[in-house]
This record gives C-alpha cells, sequence and structure tokens, in this order.
C-alpha cells in the first residue's frame, strides 16, 4: 500500500491527481459518517414528521408533516424541559469555569507534590457518570444523607430535608452533583492553555508593576480566551444534553423538576411509545444544541481571527 | 492404542447422547418475573420443572424497579423479539400493551374468570378480551393505630367526615394525623383515585369515553388539599413523600393513619422494623356518606408474549403458576395477597396470616386504573402536575379539576385521530 501510494504520487498525472487522491482516501471515512451520523439524523426528521405510536397501531404511520413540532410549541412539558435543560446548563457551567480556573491557577504553580495533587483532581471526573450519581443520591439522602448530617452539626438546618424529592431542590442537587464532577476536565483544558503563557510576559510586567490581579486580566485572560472558548463549548454541549446523571439522581423528577431535554424525550420514546413524537423531541434537542454551538463558534471565529 | 480407544468411546458416547437429548429436548419457556426476595418463585419453577419432562421454566429475574421492567419489556416487545414468553405485567401495562399488540389473548384458555375477584378482571380485559391473569394482588388501604383508637373509645372511620375529626382529636405534635404518598408520582395518583371513586366519580366508560365529573373532581382534590391547609392532619412536607418515607413514619408511631399497600402490614408486625407491632388494624379507604370504599389495584399478572413460539407451553406454566396451589405457595412464602378468591377461606393461610380477611375485604371494592393504553401518559401529563399544585396551595381545585380534564381528553384524543 505504502509502495502504491507513494508511486502515484511522484508519477503525478499518470495515477490520480492529488486532490483525486485526497478524496479517494477521504471516502471511506465519508461514508462511514454517512452511516453513523447523516443517516440516522435524517431518518429521526423523516420519523419526526410521521404520526407513529406503538401503542396505537391502528392509526398507522401517516405523513403529518410538521404537526409534531407545532405541538411542541403549546407542549407546557416541553417548554419546561427547554427552561429546566439552559438553567441546568448555565449554572453548572458557569460555576465550573471558576471553579476550574481556579483550580488550574493553583496547579500551574509549583510546589511539592503537584504530581499527585494533579492526578488525585481528576479522581471525580475519571468515575462513571451512573456510579458518581448513585454515590450523591446517597449523599443527599433524607435520611442517612451525609449531606444533611453536616447542615444538621453546623446547626445550618434543624431537619433533614429530602434534597432530591423537593421540588425546590432538586435540579440545585444535581447542578452540585454535575460541578462536582465536570470542574475538574475544566481545571484540565485551562491548565493546558496556562502552560503555553510564557513566563516572561509575567516578569516583565512584574518589572513594570502590575500587581497580580492585573496580571490575571491583562495576560492571562486575553491569551488563555480561546482555551476559555473551546472548554466552554465542550462543557456546554455535554451539559446541555445532560441524560445520565439526572436519570440516575432524580429519575427527572419530582413531576418535571429535573426533567431535561434529552430525558423527556427518553420518556417520550420509551414510556409514551410515541415515535413521531419523540422523534420531534430529538430533532429539537439536536438544533438546542446546534444552536448553541454556532453561537460559541462565531465567537470562537471572531477571537481567532483578530 | 489405548488411550485412542477411550477417546473414541468418549466421542461416541457424547454423540449418542447428544443425538438422544436432541430428540427429546424439552421446550423452553423463558419467563420474566421482577426482583422476588421471598424465594416463593424459585421453588415454583423448581416444582414445575421436576414435574415436566417436556417443558422446562427458564426463570429470569427482571430488576426491582417497576419503571425498568417497562422500559425492558418495551425494548424487547417492540422489537417483536421471541426471547419472553411468559411476563409478569403490572396491571396498567395490560391495555397498553395489548394495545400495541404484543400480548396473546387468553380468552380460550383462562376460563375460571369466575375464581377471581372482579377489579383485576376488568383491568387484564381490554375490547373485550383478556390479555393476563391475575398472579397476586395489591391494593391501597387504611391502615390505623388500633391501641390509640380504641383507648379514645373510637371505631375505625368510614367517611371523609369522620377520618378527618379522629386525627383532628388523636394528633399531638409528635404525631401526624393522617400520612400517604403526596410526591408527584403514579403513588399519589393511586391515593387520590380512592377518594375520587370513593366520592362517586367514574373517569371512563367500558368503551373508553372520558366521563369524569369535574364536580366530583374538584370535591376530591379540594378533600387532598384541605388535609394540609384546612384540617392540618397532614404536614406539607407530604409532597416529598413515597411509600418508603410514609410508611417509615407510621411504623415509627408517628401517625395515627397511614394510606398504604397490604406490605405495610408485614412491616409494622416486624419487631426490627416496627414500633407498632399488634397496634395496626386495617379497613378500606373512607368514602363519602352513600358512597362505597375504593381500592386503587396494584395486581401484578402473569402474561404471555405474541411472539412467543410456543403458547401452548407458555400457557401450562401461567395456568401452573396461578393455580390455587402456585398462590397459597406464595401467599405463605412471600406475603403477596392471592389473586384467587378460594385462597382466602384455606385454613393454613388464614392461620398464618389472620389479616387477610381484613384484605379480602378491600379486594373486594378494588377498581384499576383507567384501562387504556393511554393512561401512563394521562397520570404523568394530565393527573399529576394537578395533585401536585393543590397539595402544594399553588391552584385551587377548581382550576386544578379543569386542567386536569382538559389534559386527560387532549391525551385520549391523540388515541383516535
Amino acid at each position: 500500500m505504502g509502495a502504491q501510494v507513494a508511486g502515484s504520487a511522484t508519477k503525478g498525472r499518470q495515477g490520480l491527481s492529488e486532490s483525486q487522491l485526497g478524496r479517494a482516501l477521504v471516502t471511506p471515512a465519508v461514508l462511514v459518517m454517512c452511516a453513523v451520523v447523516f443517516f440516522p439524523i435524517l431518518a429521526t426528521f423523516w420519523l419526526s414528521l410521521h404520526e407513529y405510536n406503538l401503542k396505537y397501531p391502528y392509526l398507522g404511520q401517516p405523513f403529518v408533516g410538521l404537526r409534531n413540532y407545532i405541538e411542541l410549541l403549546s407542549d407546557s412539558r416541553f417548554l419546561n424541559s427547554v427552561k429546566i435543560t439552559t438553567l441546568f446548563t448555565v449554572s453548572s457551567v458557569a460555576v465550573e469555569l471558576v471553579l476550574g480556573m481556579a483550580i488550574a491557577l493553583l496547579l500551574n504553580r509549583t510546589f511539592k507534590g503537584r504530581g499527585i495533587v494533579r492526578t488525585a483532581v481528576l479522581v471525580p471526573w475519571a468515575l462513571t457518570t451512573v456510579v458518581m450519581a448513585r454515590m450523591w443520591a446517597w449523599i443527599f439522602n433524607s435520611e442517612y444523607g451525609v449531606f444533611n448530617a453536616i447542615l444538621h452539626r453546623f446547626g445550618i438546618i434543624d431537619q433533614y430535608i429530602p434534597w432530591v424529592a423537593d421540588t425546590n431542590f432538586a435540579l440545585w442537587a444535581a447542578v452540585g452533583a454535575d460541578i462536582w464532577k465536570t470542574t475538574p476536565f475544566m481545571a484540565l483544558l485551562l491548565l493546558a492553555g496556562l502552560q503555553i503563557i510564557p513566563r516572561e510576559l509575567y516578569e516583565a510586567s512584574m518589572v513594570d508593576g502590575a500587581g497580580g490581579w492585573k496580571r490575571f486580566w491583562s495576560i492571562t485572560v486575553p491569551i488563555l480566551k480561546p482555551t476559555i472558548l473551546v472548554s466552554l463549548l465542550f462543557r456546554t454541549l455535554d451539559a446541555a444534553r445532560v441524560f445520565d446523571l439526572l436519570f440516575v439522581l432524580t429519575g427527572g423528577g419530582p413531576g418535571f423538576a429535573t426533567e431535561s431535554l434529552s430525558i423527556y424525550t427518553y420518556r417520550s420514546l420509551f414510556v409514551n411509545l410515541d415515535f413521531g413524537y419523540g422523534s420531534a423531541l430529538a430533532v429539537a434537542t439536536f438544533l438546542y444544541v446546534m444552536l448553541i454551538s454556532f453561537i460559541y463558534i462565531k465567537l470562537l471565529g471572531a477571537r481567532t481571527e483578530r | 492404542m489405548k488411550r485412542i480407544f477411550v477417546i473414541t468411546m468418549a466421542l461416541t458416547l457424547i454423540l449418542a447422547f447428544t443425538i438422544a437429548g436432541h430428540a427429546k429436548s424439552p421446550v423452553v419457556i423463558n419467563m420474566f418475573v421482577g426482583k422476588d426476595q421471598s424465594g416463593a418463585n424459585q421453588k415454583l419453577v423448581d416444582m414445575f420443572n421436576a414435574a415436566h419432562e417436556d417443558i422446562q421454566i427458564n426463570y429470569q429475574e427482571m430488576p426491582p424497579s417497576t419503571t425498568e421492567q417497562h422500559d425492558k419489556y418495551v425494548t424487547v416487545l417492540a422489537a417483536r423479539d421471541s426471547s419472553i414468553d411468559v411476563l409478569s405485567s403490572d396491571i396498567p401495562w395490560v391495555p397498553e400493551f395489548a394495545s400495541a399488540g404484543w400480548l396473546l389473548p387468553l380468552d380460550d384458555m383462562f376460563t375460571d374468570q369466575d375464581e377471581y375477584f372482579a377489579g383485576p378482571l376488568l383491568g387484564t380485559t381490554y375490547q373485550r378480551h383478556v390479555y393476563a391473569v391475575p398472579w397476586f394482588n395489591n391494593a391501597g388501604m387504611l391502615f390505623y393505630r388500633k391501641d390509640l383508637l380504641e383507648e379514645a373509645g373510637f371505631e375505625p372511620p368510614e367517611t371523609f367526615d369522620e377520618l378527618v375529626e379522629i386525627a383532628q382529636k388523636l394528633q399531638t405534635p409528635e404525631r401526624y394525623g393522617f400520612v400517604f404518598q403526596g410526591m408527584q408520582y403514579e403513588g399519589v395518583v393511586c391515593a387520590w383515585l380512592e377518594m375520587f371513586w370513593g366520592m362517586g366519580g367514574e373517569m371512563l366508560d367500558p368503551d373508553g369515553k372520558l366521563i369524569a365529573d369535574q364536580k366530583i373532581l374538584a370535591e376530591s382534590l379540594q378533600w387532598l388539599a384541605d388535609l394540609v391547609h384546612k384540617y392540618k392532619i397532614t404536614p406539607p412536607a407530604v409532597t416529598t413523600w413515597k411509600e418508603a418515607e410514609s410508611q417509615a413514619i407510621f411504623l415509627e408511631g408517628k401517625a395515627v393513619f397511614h394510606r398504604g399497600w397490604p406490605s405495610v402490614y408485614s412491616h409494622a408486625q416486624n419487631p426490627s422494623t416496627s414500633k407498632v407491632v399488634d397496634d395496626v388494624g386495617i379497613v378500606p379507604m373512607v368514602h363519602a356518606p352513600g358512597q362505597k370504599s375504593a381500592a386503587t389495584l396494584g395486581t401484578w399478572n402473569l402474561s404471555i408474549s405474541r411472539y412467543t413460539k410456543h403458547p401452548q407451553e407458555a400457557w401450562e406454566v401461567v395456568k401452573f403458576m396461578t393455580s390455587h396451589e402456585a398462590q397459597k405457595i406464595k401467599a405463605l412464602m412471600g406475603g403477596n395477597p392471592p389473586a384467587r378468591r378460594s385462597v382466602y377461606t384455606d385454613a393454613e393461610v388464614l392461620q398464618m396470616y389472620p389479616h387477610f380477611g381484613q384484605f379480602y375485604d378491600v379486594f373486594i371494592g378494588a377498581l384499576p386504573r383507567p384501562v387504556t393504553p393511554a393512561y401512563p401518559q394521562m397520570s404523568v401529563e394530565a393527573i399529576q402536575p394537578p395533585i401536585a399544585a393543590v397539595l402544594a396551595g399553588t391552584m385551587t381545585s377548581e382550576a386544578a379539576a379543569a386542567d386536569m380534564l382538559k389534559g386527560m381528553q387532549k391525551i385520549l384524543d391523540r388515541a383516535q385521530r
């Protein structure tokens, strides 16, 4: 193979041209992408234009145009899930950015045992989400939970609170668990960005009399901006599709208090067995995530062209 | 040489056994059932397998969570997979799976229906065909503190007003009047339906048309809200309780009345989990004057998959599992209230569980949740949210009843268009 490729490249016109060769080499990858990405997306979209409920087989599978999408707009459960997803995403990613930055700055310093600390910080991120969600379910448990025990001991609460069963707290309990798990990921990405900032810049600014705060905002943040945007993009997309954490920790409840877009989609498909409407929900989730990436990439593009 | 001889002999023997085994290989029936901690199911399976050479049960336990079981069955059955022959079904699944065409109608085989209670049969019959045989009963009932009521000279309550009156008299700062499951989930619908039915409410006619009376809907929701906000016999925290929480409070001796499922009684009689051993009485849920008590059924049933390759053999399994003898073993070993009425007069069962007599009175009036494939969605989207809103005090009972009616109709319409 190697010889052939080299041969055709040197022979030039006789074989494939460079662009033809490029296309030929890319084709398998494109085919695979079509099979595993574009085809399912299009199939889901096609299904979302139909009535198709496994529980009502006598209705058949008629084409209904955009009816499912029109119904989405007046579906309070859908609008609620968009609200929940947005609240979850914005609050968890915001806190993760601040905490992640603090940890990254700390880890960027030289101190004894830095290697061990860097590894240790990563442990929450390395845990399987389902395992970690189960663990937090125990932490938040209304009778034996350590979270209640600590708050009680310090006199902050006088009665144990069923955190994940209470409409007012369940979402914030989930946000807390998500922050614990994914802050290390944020910190890791930011740390990588920090390490390419030349030490001389800081030294020069110190000579000029800039304080720590000033150095952070005038050197660290501007240089780190592309890294920050990339890590924000990663985390936001992940958080916007949140499923496993909520599924295990709260099951989307109580009521619809933690029902994210992904959870509602799942329930529509596998509990209501409504494949037409469920597909419309899946496409809506896809568009929601696309919109976020579009906004970020616009921001990113503007930054890097500078 | 000797070695070759031995090997040849061994191979011949293996071949011979394989052929012999193949000729008489029994039909394997895959039976899927939710987790059973009593060991009764395993014992029944062993009994069946020992008695049958031509049919063998391959017993598979499902996760304890009802939701997880539901989703697993849906995945397998929607794929028309034949790997499930017999499955245990929660009563609301029967119309759902039957409508989807996943269950075998049992009309010709299930002929001794008059041996069973009326309610479960209503729930396992969809559009005039029966799709499941009731296996063991489960229905909501009212548990009360015998000791407290006797001491104060009260008879157990029969009407809503009596319950409120006794609860108000007997509650103390350390003891609630009435506890139940008030979280926004299926359990609160079960509890509320008993009140709605007990006020004379009806949900669907036999053809599946919504006939609920908005006034009775509003009254039942109002009573539920009044428990918390007016009579104050139930604390606001009820909106965070499922079965485990309300039961724990009652078993701690911190409630006069508790609405719960039959298993509460065995926990109450267990000194390691209960402070109210021998102090618990059972009556059917209270009702309005002139009406009857109702109980929401949670019966578990056995169904046969439409995609089974061995319907005859699968029926043999179902027939055995739901026989008097088998239901008796499940009752004795697992404390599961039987679905067959005859088991309630069995001396051995009554001696071990004298309270089954009271269960019987409850099951006579027990009803299935609305029998329609649309029910699960109705419950989640149309019934639970208004109940949660009135319990939290954020919505009037009239507005909630109107919402509920509109929501249920919308979901039923989707099944018809």
